[in-house]
């Protein structure tokens, strides 16, 4: 029977050939010299919203990443009427801070530093090279250092599987530049000259500057705001993700916990206590006497809760687990007096009565956008989403009303 | 593949008009092997309908595992010829539907990635040998065939990132799939 198959085989081999084919997308980098892209560093033109990121609350001036793009200038003065008013070109940008006329952002590697005294005509000042950790884009690419990636062309691809499978005449298939181990950056926090969202990498109290990269936090004397100059390194494990301050405090959020920093001696934090918890990604906030922290899975990290954690800290040399919530997906979150807002992914803005942190109450549950972060500020709730920026307003009764929404453009 | 379709229908309908003499049910059961380019698997078929003079008309399916299983699903249509007092060969033909089996096969390994298989054109031919068995219609079939079965399968990854919303992709295989068949079935 087996060589009658066989001779059939090869008698018919012409007719017996499978065509698959595969169709995919090819990326492939556009690339600018240094000299070109930190030229266009400034206010251009507004452009339309892309793909939000981080955001940063500064005055009456929302600035919103725009991922791996730069940076919008929201003019905020009436929440029920946001106006973009300028885009700053910063490319491979995710995060972002602010203290007085000075803007600090991430350009992959390279801190850069911008004077923003007038927001509508920002000028690039410097940059810091090598802050934060290089890319890894996968698929052995690996992007020519004397250049900056500026963009990428897609291209759609069919091949035969049968005349292509052979890897080393394989096309990159590159996961885009906020794919595995991005930057890791930080932003600033409560009490900051400035607020950040819980999800931010840059972070900045007083005079100092704080950055998380994937195994270290370094920090920057910026009394000379438009001259950062580095003070000090400290190596805190591995897979830092973000960073938010809290008086004279950072905590710092993992992939394998919370840790507590003391920034009495600012030019030096110093480690005063851990949490460590299920590994997963988890931005980190806290009202002083808890942390709130989420976890999701879907991430690098591995992990496969989606949870939020409360955390005791008033003893900071011995953080403790109050209780834990199930989350659909959960990202950022805010706080403001007893009101939590807990941005759950696909499942929406989630607003919960924390009097009692340790029985959080559901009030209000928005759903059909897709959130990440949030900040709340003075009666004003602001919402990063996968399809735009929306702002609510709230108050002690948990009323959610929205005023606006910039809605993305893609 | 309407050309096809068309043609299998105009034959059975033709088939209807020229029974005049006794329409009986009747059943042909297979266990066989495909190979093909790519691969060898097992395969099992069932075919049912009606049997009038030479012909013999009805809907099958089966399981082919060449490559990927699937479930092929199709109208059939088949013509016998007498060689020998108690000897008949038959010419038979197929059209119909493939579909994939299973649904989602990527995400067993890759977790941020969702596969959705789709069917796909399939189509057989080949001729069969009978070897009368008992005193009815019942014989053993012994049969050689060619088929070619397609389907697709898309591939949405949401790729893991720090920070949302991740990259995603999408990614498209197409298959073609052609075989040779070897048969053993009991029809009745």
């Amino acid at each position: 029977m087996l060589p009658l198959l066989l001779l059939l085989s090869l008698v018919l081999n012409s007719c017996l050939k499978d065509k698959i084919t595969h169709t995919y997308t090819l990326m492939s980098p556009v690339y600018k010299s240094k000299t070109e892209v930190y030229a266009n560093i400034k206010s251009n033109a507004p452009q339309a919203i892309e793909s939000p990121g981080k955001l940063f609350l500064y005055g009456n001036y929302i600035f919103l990443n725009d991922i791996e793009k730069g940076v919008h200038i929201i003019d905020n003065t009436n929440p029920a009427n946001p106006v973009a008013k300028a885009f700053i070109n910063i490319p491979g940008n995710l995060d972002i801070a602010v203290k007085g006329n000075t803007l600090y952002a991430d350009l992959y590697t390279d801190l850069v530093v911008i004077d923003i005294s007038n927001p509508l005509s920002a000028r690039f000042e410097k940059y810091i090279p090598y802050v934060f950790t290089p890319r890894n884009y996968g698929n052995g690419f690996i992007a020519d250092s004397t250049r900056v990636i500026v963009d990428w062309l897609t291209k759609d691809t069919t091949v035969d599987i049968q005349t292509y499978n052979n890897w080393n005449k394989r096309d990159m298939i590159l996961m885009s530049g906020t794919a595995y181990n991005t930057p890791q950056t930080a932003g600033g926090g409560g009490g900051a000259p400035g607020i950040a969202g819980s999800m931010a990498r840059f972070s900045i109290v007083n005079n100092y500057m704080y950055c998380v990269n994937h195994w270290q936090l370094r920090s920057f004397d910026i009394s000379n705001a438009l001259n950062p100059t580095p003070s000090a390194s400290t190596s805190i494990g591995w897979e830092i993700e973000t960073i938010y301050p809290f008086h004279n405090k950072l905590f710092i959020g993992s992939q394998s916990g919370m840790f507590i920093y003391d920034i009495t001696n600012p030019a030096t934090p110093v480690r005063e206590g851990a949490f460590t918890h299920a590994r997963a990604c988890d931005p980190v906030i806290t009202d002083g006497d808890y942390a709130y922290v989420t976890l999701h899975d879907g991430t690098p990290c591995q992990g496969f809760n989606n949870q939020l954690d409360v955390i005791n800290v008033t003893n900071v040399a011995s953080p403790s687990l109050l209780r834990t919530y199930t989350m659909t997906h959960p990202h950022g979150l805010s706080k403001a007096g007893n009101l939590l807002f807990v941005c759950d992914g696909r499942d929406g803005l989630k607003l919960y009565d924390a009097t009692s942190p340790g029985n959080l109450v559901l009030k209000k549950h928005l759903s059909g956008i897709e959130t990440y972060d949030a900040i709340a500020w003075n009666n004003n709730l602001i919402v990063v989403a996968k399809d735009g920026l929306y702002q609510y307003g709230y108050n002690n009764s948990f009323e959610l009303i929205q005023k606006s929404k910039l809605s993305v453009d893609r | 593949m309407k050309k096809i379709i068309t043609g299998v229908l105009f034959l059975i309908a033709s088939c209807y008009l020229q029974a005049q003499k006794k329409v009986s049910f009747s059943s042909q059961n297979y266990i066989g092997i495909v190979t093909g380019e790519s691969d060898t698997g097992p395969q099992v078929q069932t075919i049912n309908g009606i049997r009038f003079n030479k012909w013999f008309t009805g809907v099958g399916a089966g399981i082919d595992w060449y490559y990927q299983r699937s479930v092929p699903l199709f109208l059939f249509a088949e013509r016998g010829f007498k060689i020998g007092p108690t000897r008949n060969i038959y010419f038979s033909s197929g059209v119909g539907i493939n579909f994939p089996w299973s649904k989602d096969v990527y995400s067993d390994w890759n977790w941020w990635s969702v596969a959705e298989s789709s069917r796909g054109f399939y189509w057989n031919t080949g001729f069969g040998y009978k070897i009368p068995v008992g005193k009815n219609s019942d014989a053993v079939l012994l049969h050689i065939g060619y088929s070619n079965k397609r389907f697709s399968e898309k591939i949405s990854s949401s790729f893991p990132c720090f920070n949302p919303p991740c990259p995603e992709n999408t990614e498209t295989y197409k298959y073609n799939l052609r075989t040779i068949s070897f048969k053993l079935g009991y029809g009745f």
